[in-house]
């Protein structure tokens, strides 16, 4: 007690005696090296990353199951997915590795990147050996071994602009306050609406309440919000382009009953549904659900239709069990948040939580036939190098703001007292 | 790893979020298990049957004999050409020209007006076009048909296929308005024809264009059709064939009355034997068919191998409908696991053979003495007819009863037709209401049963107790005393001298010469004895009242009183004693009542299909002594000068009626006071408003035949309707019948010519 040092150092101890000077705004805004650079190993972002392996791995099971009862071995889709697992864990690593203040001080430029790239793909001169149409949409880039989609890494850069958007303004408490972040908002969602790319453009969506529910807008804005979209949702009905129109109609016609659009519109829809259902509660094996899975004909089987061959080989079970793995994933990344005091490091986890939960909901529910069918992939599972690359980005990203514990007089954010 | 601290807003709203999530999850969960756990095996079915091929084995229908086991209708193995009706139609052009237009102009399709998409389709379409044209130029070509008449029949399929469309369409119309009137939601459209016109099946599926391909021609068309596998298919098409729908009869015209008769023999060929009797087949199934036999059964969701598809035949008329079932047969069915190979397989089986108790060479020889060419059914000078012109055609039938076994020998109604003219032009079939070639007046045409039933009425009396075979009885003309104006006799007029038969013989009439002689005072009287209970409950007795359950459709019950009342008034019954006044039958029923008294009252229900019910027997009790006299009065009407049947009288000279050598006859004649037969009523307020087309008696002979001195074998019962008397016009036909079973060997005494017999040509 005599100003004898003690074997550990308190962190009161070590900013007495490394004091940083300023305000404590510049406690957090100080440079990363000044920072407290504390990294553990333990905390909940493993849960995200065993989800994530767990789903990757029961991605590449089913894929190869859609390779038809003449396959043998790991199929080629299989084989490519099993590869880009291993691309997409050194991906993460490498997202992982620096500081995400380091990613914060490059978002803006990530930004504008991911915004360069979506303008790109609809620049119509750009030659089709770089981007080429698939039935009318401009969607990809091709890299020679697989194929890029910007919206893919869009979607991450949009929840690293909005959390750096949020993290010190407060303003979007009030409802005008809510019209800033909607404007930015509508900036890469206008972007890919274009393509066209419906579903991943409603993303966005879930994506920016899920940040400003946990930034602490006002829950009753949000809900006057969703409220007056919902009924005006009808009214856009007339600016779907046809094929999506007919989706709508499929949907709307399955639910009342009505199966005669099941050999046309809803063809897709009609046969997913019947894979599920055949699953039973169990699942119907390896060798039938195969066989089954080949004589339906399944479109998309191995793609954005791949809950369809889980719940067919694991049944009920297997399905609830995928989804069971998405819960656990947004809850290691809703963990990750709540176990961190940076806002932009909060937003970040909240934000792919949201993104992640939201896109697998979407797709789940599109195959299930409660929502109508989009091009959307099954995060994790769905066939595809750039899908799994960018989610397992993400996985990097929490994995990230997991590691850098908070200094503990670091001021908690997005703390506005009770209400709200 | 941190605690969570509830204190903290930006937790609590996190929680907000993992409830978010949980609650999202829930709901997919709840669809999830809708479709797994409560749709899950009706799903797992519907998933499962792409894993299993299913191939029909066609069957084999049964063959249709006569009662000699001569093959009436049989299938014959050959193929089938069917094309989808989107070659038919040529809307298959359009849609592959689409197709074309789309692929090339991927990337700007979407971006095209309809008008601009059509304009781009139509750029692509010649070649499509020319693509359809050397598909038929290849069918036609292969099959031999006429690119013409292939055109032809793509035309008369679209037409088809269109009309039910249009009908289908609007039922479907009528059913939406029907809701929508019933729902109080006038927020919702009135539907309209565009809000139900969806393709019917017709419109989506295969038609058949080419039938009876050969093989030779069936295997140049698969190679063809396996360039276009879904639109072109050769198929198992085994057509129905009727190897006596065509028979050529060498017609002895020595024995025909003598303004007809020639030393020579007259080939005539018949055309449709027996087709009332045997039917005939449609190509096309109805949705009655589909719901007698549904593909699964609805209570135990089993499958029947019999169940209608497509392009099957279903028999149409006659034994081919009435037995359908019988001789339809199931189809074998392969189901192939196309995961596992497990091959399980149904043997197809076979329909069962019908045979029928008919001769059909009997019945072509009978239908070939009725061909209007050899004069008999044409009004003929002699016939006596007041009310047809001369050389008119004339409807008749003959039926032969076999009187041992009740089994129907021949049927015959003319005219008829063949199928072909059915299959062709089945409109004409049915466009002549006078002679009505479609009615098999055999067992579905009731006539007024006239002096035919003298003989039945005499044992009815006498067994009933109304009259005494030693009590003869006095032709006075007319039956009441004070009437000369009704109840007469026929001998009573002015162009006989108003006699009558006491006059002409000095004597009463006992019970057979009243029958040979036809007297109506005799029958009279004993229908007055009888009365109009006992008189309806004797024709009950002969089944008049029902229609023979042959197993044939169409089938006509007789008349027995008048509509409505039950009581036979007095003075009916005295007209019922000489088949008038409320009492008619068809030709099957007279023959059973002859067989009837030909078996002493034992009565056997007639039937034309061997095996398909015990045969119905029934002891009416009979007087022998009636029945003796009744037979005795039949043999003096055939062999005895002033017998009615014994001959015809022309101007100068006479001629015996039935002239065959070795054999017995036994026959009575009738004629019948008809109504007339007018035509389709043009108003649609009663049949008074139609027009008379013909007036006139019908012309009965029914007799009783067999070998010379022996019992009858045979019951024959011929009418010619409007034809005037009957032992002029109908006895000639009776005793041709009566040949035509010598000539078959039924009865001694027949000639060496034989018939030749010619296969029916089976249109492509």
């Amino acid at each position: 007690m005599s100003g004898a040092p003690t074997q550990r150092e308190t962190p009161i101890e070590r900013v007495r005696r490394e004091p940083v000077i300023g305000s404590p705004r510049t406690l957090t805004e100080t440079a990363p090296a000044a920072q407290i650079p504390r990294v553990s190993l333990r905390h909940p972002a493993w849960i995200t990353l065993g989800a994530s392996v767990g789903l990757a791995l029961l991605g590449i099971y089913c894929i190869n199951l859609t390779a038809g009862v003449s396959a043998e071995g790991l199929s080629f889709h299989a084989t490519r997915q099993a590869v880009f697992l291993l691309l997409g864990l050194g991906a993460g690593a490498v997202v992982a590795a620096p500081h995400y203040a380091h990613i914060r001080a490059i978002t803006p430029l990530l930004s504008l990147a991911a915004i360069a790239l979506l303008v790109f793909v609809l620049i119509p001169w750009v030659p089709e050996a770089i981007v080429k149409p698939r039935n009318g949409a401009r969607r990809w880039i091709s890299l020679v071994v697989t194929d890029f989609q910007p919206s893919e890494l869009a979607k991450i850069a949009y929840v690293l602009a909005m959390a750096s958007y949020f993290r010190f303004r407060k303003n979007y408490r009030t409802l005008k306050g809510l019209i800033p972040p909607a404007l930015i908002t509508l900036v890469p969602m206008g972007l890919v609406l274009v393509e066209p790319d419906l579903g991943t453009a409603l993303l966005f969506g879930p994506m920016l309440f899920a940040m400003l529910i946990a930034a602490g807008a006002k829950l009753w804005h949000l809900a006057l919000i969703v409220l007056v979209m919902s009924a005006a949702a009808p009214a856009m009905y007339p600016a779907l382009r046809p094929h999506q129109k007919a989706r709508v109609q499929a949907l709307i016609n399955q639910l009342k009953g009505d199966d005669r659009f099941n050999d046309s519109i809803n063809y897709q829809g009609d046969r997913a549904q019947t894979l599920v259902g055949a699953g039973g509660l169990a699942g119907l094996g390896g060798e039938k659900s195969r066989a089954v899975v080949d004589f339906n004909e399944l479109p998309e089987d191995h793609n954005d239709m791949i809950f369809a061959v889980i719940s067919n080989r694991f049944g009920f079970l297997g399905g609830v069990a995928t989804m069971g793995l998405y819960v656990l994933w947004a809850g290691g990344a809703l963990l990750t948040a709540a176990g961190c005091k940076d806002p932009y490091g909060r937003l970040v986890c909240v934000g792919l939580a949201g993104l992640v939960a939201a896109q697998a909901s979407v797709n789940i529910g599109m195959t299930i036939g409660v929502l109508p069918i989009t091009g959307m992939t099954l995060p994790f599972v769905s066939y595809g190098g750039s899908s799994l690359v960018t989610s397992f980005l993400m996985v990097g990203l929490i994995f990230n703001v997991a590691m850098r514990r908070p200094a503990y007089l670091q001021r908690k954010s997005f703390e506005f007292g009770k209400g709200g | 790893m941190p605690g969570l601290r509830l204190e903290s807003m930006f937790h609590r709203r996190l929680l907000v979020l993992v409830a978010l999530t949980l609650g999202g999850m829930f709901l997919l969960s709840g669809q999830l298990a809708r479709l797994t756990l409560a749709s899950g095996a009706e799903l797992l079915a519907e998933a499962e049957k792409p894993l299993v091929s299913r191939r029909w084995v066609e069957t084999q229908r049964g063959r249709i004999l006569d009662r000699t086991g001569r093959v009436l209708a049989v299938d014959r193995p050959s193929f089938d050409v069917e094309a989808h009706y989107s070659v038919i139609s040529g809307s298959w052009a359009y849609t592959e020209a689409a197709r074309d237009a789309r692929r090339e102009h991927g990337e700007d399709w979407a971006k095209l007006s309809d008008f601009a998409r059509d304009a781009l389709v139509r750029t692509y379409l010649p070649t499509r076009v020319n693509e359809l044209e050397a598909i038929w130029d290849g069918l036609s070509m292969l099959s031999g048909v006429p690119r013409d008449e292939l055109e032809e029949r793509r035309t008369a399929i679209v037409a088809r296929t269109q009309r039910l469309a249009s009908s289908v369409w609007e039922k479907r119309r009528l059913a939406r308005h029907k809701e929508w009137a019933a729902s109080r939601d006038r927020s919702v459209e009135q539907p309209t024809l565009a809000d139900v016109a969806r393709p019917i099946r017709e419109q989506v599926a295969p038609h058949v264009v080419l039938r009876g391909v050969s093989d030779g021609a069936a295997f140049e068309m698969r190679k063809l059709a396996s360039s276009y596998p879904t639109l072109l298919r050769i198929i198992d098409g085994g057509r129905r064939s009727y190897p006596f729908e065509s028979v050529d009869i060498a017609v002895d015209l020595s024995t025909y009355p003598r303004p007809l008769e020639l030393e020579s023999f007259e080939t005539v060929r018949v055309e449709g034997v027996a087709t009332h009797a045997i039917g005939w087949m449609r190509e096309r199934v109805f949705a009655e068919d589909l719901a007698r036999r549904p593909k699964t059964d609805p209570r135990t969701g089993r499958l029947d191998l019999g169940h209608y598809q497509t392009g099957d035949a279903v028999g149409n008329a006659g034994v081919e409908m009435a037995f359908e079932d019988v001789l339809r047969g199931e189809r074998g069915l392969r189901r192939v696991r196309l995961d596992t190979g497990e091959l399980e397989e149904t043997l197809p089986a076979a329909g069962a053979d019908v045979t029928l108790t008919l001769d059909v060479m009997l019945q072509a020889r009978i239908a070939a003495a009725m061909d209007p060419a050899l004069g008999l059914t044409e009004v003929q000078p002699w016939h006596g007819n007041r009310t047809v012109a001369l050389g008119e055609r004339l409807a008749a039938s003959a039926v032969v009863l076999d009187v041992s076994s009740g089994e129907i020998m021949a049927m015959v109604s003319a005219p008829s037709f063949s199928r072909e003219q059915m299959q062709t032009d089945g409109e004409s079939v049915f466009a002549d209401p006078l002679l009505s070639p479609w009615v098999n007046r055999g067992v579905a045409r009731p006539y007024p049963a006239a002096s035919i039933v003298k003989p039945l009425v005499l044992v009815e009396a006498v067994t009933r107790g109304a009259h005494d075979l030693s009590h003869a009885i006095e032709c006075t003309g007319h039956f009441f005393p004070n009437s000369p104006g009704k109840f007469r006799c026929w001998i009573y007029r002015a162009r006989y001298g108003m006699s009558t038969h006491t006059s002409v013989t000095g004597h009463a009439l006992d019970a057979a010469e009243a029958l040979a002689r036809s007297c109506n005072i005799y029958f009279y009287t004993l229908g007055q004895r009888l009365g109009g209970a006992r008189m309806r409950a004797f024709y009950e007795s002969l089944g008049v009242e029902r229609p023979y359950d042959l197993g044939l459709p169409g089938a006509s019950a007789g008349f027995l009183g008048y509509r409505g009342r039950e009581v036979i008034e007095p003075n009916e019954a005295i007209m019922m004693a000489i088949g008038q006044g409320p009492i008619s039958w068809t030709p099957l029923h007279a023959a059973d009542a002859y067989a009837t008294l030909a078996r002493r009252g034992l009565r056997i229900e007639p039937s034309l299909v061997r095996g398909r019910k015990r045969p119905d027997y029934a002891n009416l009790g009979w007087d022998a002594g009636a029945v003796s006299a009744a037979l005795e009065g039949l043999r003096q009407g055939v062999a005895e000068e002033f017998g009615t049947a014994h001959h015809i009288a022309y101007d100068t000279q006479r001629e015996p009626i039935f002239n065959a050598t070795g054999v017995t006859v036994m026959a009575k004649t009738g004629t019948g006071q008809a109504t007339s037969t007018r035509g389709p009523d043009p108003d649609g307020d009663g049949p008074e408003s139609a027009p008379v087309l013909r007036n006139g008696d019908h012309a009965w002979t029914v007799a009783l035949v067999g070998p010379e001195g022996g019992a009858p074998a045979y019951a024959v019962a011929v009418v010619v309707e409007h034809g005037g008397p009957g032992g002029r016009v109908a006895g000639p036909i009776a005793n041709q019948v009566i040949h035509a079973l010598q000539e078959e060997g039924y009865l001694p005494g027949g000639s060496a010519e034989t018939s030749t017999e010619t296969e029916g040509v089976e249109p492509q």
